[in-house]
Formats: structure tokens, sequence, C-alpha cells
């Protein structure tokens, strides 16, 4: 069981990530696997620079134990960040579309786009043909 | 395209962006590297190696974090704000426990969160998890006497402006060493001794204005979803 490390976990949770990341159509759970797949990397980060029995990276180390790598753990903190960001962000955007077409279906939401953009073109072809033969008028 | 198909492809293609990240890593060794870790202590004046890198060696992208960060925040209130809210006038009454440990435990959260912001050079810790450990205090709050009652008293203490006014401050303190004729983004404090609480004061400062901020702008984003969005 020796290859059941952090690294081959973080690449499984990655792939079950991406998987649904594209094969599901709900936004929420399109959301949820985003998060699985940057929890995926943070593990990726800490695992490829784990050596075991290092000590923390805070000085005064104990005597003869080499020190953990900080740089992997400081890019992690930032990840955890842009994580809470996007998080936050994307909850109000999929809140916002929630509330005008009453569904988490990204292929339901695109339909309702679609037959509400052709409504508007139709409605400013309706709008614009009196006009234009308006103008002829007066010229 | 049907659906099992969509999904088979998808996992095929996951696995094999995996694959080519195994491959890489195979070639990817350990290289040897010199033991140059006291001398990142001794320029910082930061005994916690993490909090020296992240904001001395790395400033530039903890700086970007922070507008990303900020940008989301700035999000969240602009496309809240112009729903209608939905919280209750009268809040869900708590029980009598919540409301009694709540008046124990605030101030205790608050210090902790003070602490982790302040000796975040000296100890696990630092300006991020101080201000989100803080924030969470303000949420206790607001279960226990409702959120209008936090919102009025913190906005009577002007929270509104210090949030525009603190990723001002951040940048200044990142820009001004130039005006002493030092590099941006290096060290705006001289360095002290190592070890001592304010043996590296330019990473005390940062460190005591991104928890403010983050505290600030969780407690932003909490109001906002809780307002509009129904009450906890």
């Amino acid at each position: 069981m020796a290859w059941l490390n952090g690294t081959t976990i973080a690449m499984i949770l990655f792939a079950i990530g991406t998987t649904a990341l594209i094969a599901r159509r709900d936004l929420v759970i399109k959301l949820l696997a985003l998060g699985l797949v940057n929890s995926s990397g943070i593990l990726f980060l800490i695992s490829i620079r784990f050596r075991p029995q290092m000590a923390v990276p805070i000085l005064p180390a104990p005597a003869g134990i080499p020190i953990a790598d900080p740089l992997p753990q400081a890019l992690v903190l930032s990840a955890i960040v842009i994580n809470f960001a996007i998080l936050a962000l994307s909850l109000v955007f999929i809140m916002l579309l929630v509330e005008r077409y009453h569904s988490t279906d990204c292929g339901r939401i695109e339909h309702a786009v679609e037959a509400e953009k052709a409504t508007l073109e139709s409605q400013n072809l309706a709008g614009s043909a009196p006009e234009s033969e308006a103008q002829e008028a007066t010229q | 395209m049907r659906r099992p198909v969509r999904t088979a492809l998808a996992a095929i293609l996951s696995l094999l962006i995996c694959g080519i990240v195994v491959l890489d890593l195979t070639v990817l060794e350990d290289p040897p590297r010199p033991d140059d870790s006291n001398l990142l202590a001794v320029e910082t004046g930061a005994p916690n190696l993490v909090s020296a890198v992240y904001l001395e060696a790395r400033l530039y992208d903890t700086l970007f974090e922070l507008l990303v960060f900020t940008v989301a925040v700035i999000g969240v209130r602009f496309y809240l704000s112009h729903r209608p809210s939905t919280a209750r006038s009268t809040p869900i009454p708590e029980s009598h426990v919540l409301q009694a440990s709540a008046q124990i435990l605030f101030p205790l959260i608050l210090v902790l969160g003070l602490y982790l912001a302040f000796f975040g050079h000296l100890s696990p810790g630092g300006g991020f998890s101080g201000g989100v450990v803080a924030a969470s205090g303000l949420l206790l709050c607001v279960m226990s006497i409702g959120l209008d009652t936090v919102y009025s008293r913190l906005s009577g203490a002007g929270v509104e402006r210090l949030e525009w006014a603190l990723p001002m401050m951040i940048v200044a303190v990142c820009v001004l060493p130039l005006a002493f004729g030092r590099p941006i983004l290096s060290n705006l404090l001289p360095v002290g001794q190592a070890g001592h609480v304010f043996g590296s004061p330019s990473i005390l400062l940062l460190n005591a204005l991104i928890g403010l901020k983050v505290l600030i702008g969780s407690w932003m984003v909490l109001h906002a979803f809780i307002h509009h969005r129904g009450e906890i």
C-alpha cells in the first residue's frame, strides 16, 4: 500500500472532481466539485514536499531534525483564501440564476436564456419596422 | 450527447490529465538544497518561516490574494444589494444556553483571533486565520442577539469606511519603502531581534491589517447572506 500516499489520493480526488465538473448539470454540484478539485490541489501541494519526520517550519527547530519546506504551506494559504472568495461569489451568482429561472440545471437555464433572447429579438424586429417606415415617410 | 457517454468521456479526460501529472512526477526528484531557513528568519526577524515567506519573500502573491478577496466581498455585496431583504423584523428566539454562553465566549474568541493575528510571525497563525476566527465570534453574536443589533453597533463604529481604507493601507505599507529609497515590497520598518514580538514590525503590521481586513470582509459577506436570504 505504499502507493496510497497523499499524492495519489489527491490525483483520485482531482479526477472525481473534474468528472463531476464536466458531467453533472446541477450548478450547486458543480460548485461542490470545484471545491473538491481545490482541496485536491491543496493536498497535492502539501504532500509532494512531505517527508516523514520533519520539524514544523518554526524556529528554533529541534537539533538534528530537518525543517519542512515552508513554501508549499504559504502557497496553500493563498489557495484556501481564494477558494473562499470563489465559493462566496459563485453562490451569489447561482442564487441570482435560481431566482430568475427557478432551476439549478445549467441545460434548462441555457434553454431559458436562449428563449428569452429569441423573444427579445422578435420584439426588436417588430419595434424597429414601424420606425423605419416612419423615417421613410418623413424623407 | 447521451448522459452515460458524456460521463465516461469526462472521466477518461480527467484520468488522462492525472496520468500526465503522474508521469511528470516520476521525473521530479527531491533536489538537494542548502539549509537557508536560518537566513530567512534572520533577514525578516520572523521565526515562523511560513509567514516570513508569504509576508516578505512572496508579498506580491499575498497582495493579489487580498485583491481577489476584496473583489469577492465587493461582488457579493453589489449583486445582493438590489435584492429585497428577507430578514425577519424580530430574530428567532434562541435558547438561553446560547444567549448566556455567547456573552462569555465572544470576548474570548475575539482575543484568540487577535492573538493569532498579532503573533502570526512567532507561532502558528496569521492574519487570515485570526480574522476568520474573530468573524466566527461575530456569527455567534448574531445568533444570540440578532443581525440588526450587531450591524447597527458595528456600522456605528465606522466599519464600512474601514473596509475601504484597509486595502489602501496595506498597499501603502507595501509601496512606502520607495519613499525611503528601498525597493518596493521590502521591509517598511527596521528588523529587530528574531523571536521578539517586535522583531519584525512590518510583518506584525501587515498581519494586523490583514486580520482586520479579513474580519471585516467576512462580516460583510455574512451580513449580506443573512440579510438577503433570511435569518439563521
